[in-house]
């Protein structure tokens, strides 16, 4: 129970312009950012994007398989170049780990060109926490958070907000979520910056990351650094949701 | 009083009387009245235009074209009517050069409170020449060789500056770097990261000096017209930092009668240290210029003075949380050097 929520509440940021060659599982309500996590009575969509071509045109063919199957063990899903909201899987889902695949090309072997995403998502046969927006704290591996916001991390600027309580059903149970908020201003060159060091894998691919902003937007740079500067909008980050469990019932029962 | 002044002058100029020139250095005669500014192109910019070249409609359209040893002369103003949390205005002026040479941009203003910054950008922004800050009535950035193009100037001021005329002249001039002995002329004395930390630095967009502990290091050194002298000190690894460094060195300087432009040359062997050079007011409380070139060595500054005393200043920047400063402590060499400085 307690992994199931938790899990629920690591959701993978969908970059804005989603890079070639790329493909993520997403919750099937429009949302732009990816979920690792599902219950057994939700549906699993994808997103992402691909750089060849299938049949003439622009797209991809994607598979959901259980983690360690072979890909061609799925049905094909064909994609467009750039896809979201692609139903991948529908409910009801048997609970398990999940790998995606994205053949390019839609030759139905695999090649250099193609993605495999392995442990994409897992299916809990609980309810899950789904935060409505961007994670804090997104699971990456370097511990970055607040990812887009202006300033290392979750500066200091960002303002917390109120608790937010969601709720969730699936199978004549309910659950409520409730999430802690921290709205932070971002800019254009602090999301850029921030994807830059997230596929960075050092020093110095960090300081490139650092000059492409310093090359690109001068001064302001040293103030978005500190959390400060011009900004472009704001976003509301999801905290970690905290849960007593599923119970007997519809939402507000 | 004025007289006396004039005859040192003279001194000073005609009979060599700064200690550091050479008796054979060519014959070259200073106005006794000041002349007013060289130009071969002028440009004058209203403070309503917007020529942000960051956030807002581009640098101005200057068809400046720069040959060899020429002058531009900009006159312009910052409008705090657009400021945001970064700076009262952004201006930049667009300009060519018509060959390859080096380059340099020197700001002038009413001296208002608050750092300002010149810098030189290539027409996709990235820095040419890197930034000169201070918070006195001139700036100006280091000398850089620039192949034949299109660039733009870009000035601009803390918020706190408000509206400020200023005048911007973009110099095309041969340049040398500054000799250096290999013995240095002074040694660190309090290597240990603390002890002579006389000021805090902080940053934003501009830096942010306040008082640290310790005092600057009594070196004796004094910095002639076309000479240089030579620090060697060790910049430390502490486990804490106060403010955007790890450690921070300063040392006394006397800046000599005749220069008006101290050229700043910060040499090191590390790749993952960032140390930056600032010269501040002999208190420690102002900032009169700055290199704050990212990451590379060697890190060089163009600072325009007026003789006097003042603290040179050497920090490395707090970058552990990307995994940089790990060849700390590091040692480096700053060679300092005076020279007349662009008329």
């Amino acid at each position: 129970m307690t992994r199931a929520w938790l899990a629920g509440a690591l959701l993978v940021a969908l970059p804005s312009s989603a890079a070639a060659n790329e493909v993520v599982a997403t919750p099937c309500d429009g949302s732009t950012h990816g979920a690792s996590a599902f219950s057994i009575f939700e549906s699993v969509c994808v997103a992402g994007a691909a750089d060849l071509e299938c049949d003439g045109a622009p797209g991809a063919d994607v598979y959901v398989v259980p983690h360690g199957a072979e890909p061609w063990a799925g049905r094909a899903i064909r994609v467009d170049a750039s896809f979201a909201d692609v139903l991948a899987y529908a409910a009801p889902l048997a609970p398990g780990e999940y790998d995606l695949f994205l053949d390019e090309g839609c030759d139905g072997e695999w090649t250099e060109d193609d993605l495999h995403v392995e442990r994409a998502f897992e299916v809990f046969d609980d309810l899950v926490c789904r935060a409505p927006g961007p994670p804090l704290d997104p699971g990456l591996e370097n511990g970055a958070t607040c990812r887009g916001a202006c300033g290392a991390g979750c500066p200091s600027s960002c303002t917390l907000g109120g608790a937010v309580t969601t709720c969730v059903e699936g199978g004549g149970r309910h659950q409520t979520c409730t999430f802690e908020t921290l709205t932070c201003s971002t800019h254009e060159a602090c999301r850029a910056h921030d994807e830059c060091y997230d596929g960075c894998d050092g020093f110095w691919c960090q300081r490139q990351c650092d000059l492409g902003c310093v090359g690109r937007w001068g001064l302001a740079c040293g103030a978005w650094a500190t959390g400060r500067g011009p900004s472009d909008g704001s976003v509301t980050y999801w905290g970690h949701p905290v849960t007593a469990g599923a119970t007997e019932g519809a939402c507000g029962s | 009083m004025g007289s006396r002044l004039a005859v040192a002058a003279l001194c000073a100029t005609l009979f060599g009387c700064t200690a550091g020139r050479v008796a054979q250095e060519p014959f070259e005669p200073e106005p006794l009245e000041p002349a007013p500014p060289r130009a071969d192109f002028r440009f004058a910019e209203p403070p309503s235009v917007d020529n942000d070249p960051f956030f807002g409609a581009g640098a101005a359209r200057t068809e400046i074209t720069l040959g060899l040893s020429q002058v531009a002369l900009i006159e312009g103003a910052l409008d705090p009517s657009g400021a945001n949390e970064v700076w009262t205005d952004s201006d930049g002026y667009g300009f060519s050069l018509s060959a390859a040479t080096f380059v340099s941009a020197h700001l002038s203003h009413e001296g208002r409170g608050g750092v300002w910054a010149v810098a030189i950008h290539r027409p996709d922004r990235s820095l040419a020449a890197w930034w000169g800050m201070g918070a006195t009535d001139r700036v100006a950035t280091h000398p850089v060789e620039l192949s034949a193009g299109a660039y733009f100037v870009h000035v601009a001021a803390e918020p706190s500056v408000g509206l400020a005329p200023y005048a911007l002249r973009v110099v095309t001039a041969p340049d040398e770097p500054c000799a250096s002995s290999a013995r240095p002329d002074y040694v660190e004395r309090e290597a240990s990261p603390g002890l002579n930390d006389q000021a805090l630095v902080h940053w934003g967009a501009f830096p942010r000096v306040s008082r640290g502990d310790g005092l600057a290091e009594a070196t004796g050194l004094r910095v002639e017209r076309d000479g240089s002298r030579v620090i060697e000190g060790v910049s430390g690894a502490p486990g804490a930092s106060a403010d955007a460094y790890l450690d921070r060195d300063a040392y006394e300087l006397e800046v000599a009668d005749g220069v008006g432009e101290l050229r700043v040359r910060i040499e090191h062997d590390s790749a993952d240290v960032n140390l930056d050079v600032m010269l501040l007011s002999a208190d420690g409380r102002t900032l009169v210029g700055a290199g704050v070139e990212i990451g590379d060595s060697p890190e060089l500054a163009a600072i325009p003075v007026a003789p006097g005393r003042y603290v040179l200043w050497v920090g490395a920047r707090d970058e552990r949380a990307i995994g940089g400063g790990t060849a700390l402590p590091l040692g480096y060499r700053a060679v300092v050097c005076g020279r007349r400085g662009a008329r």
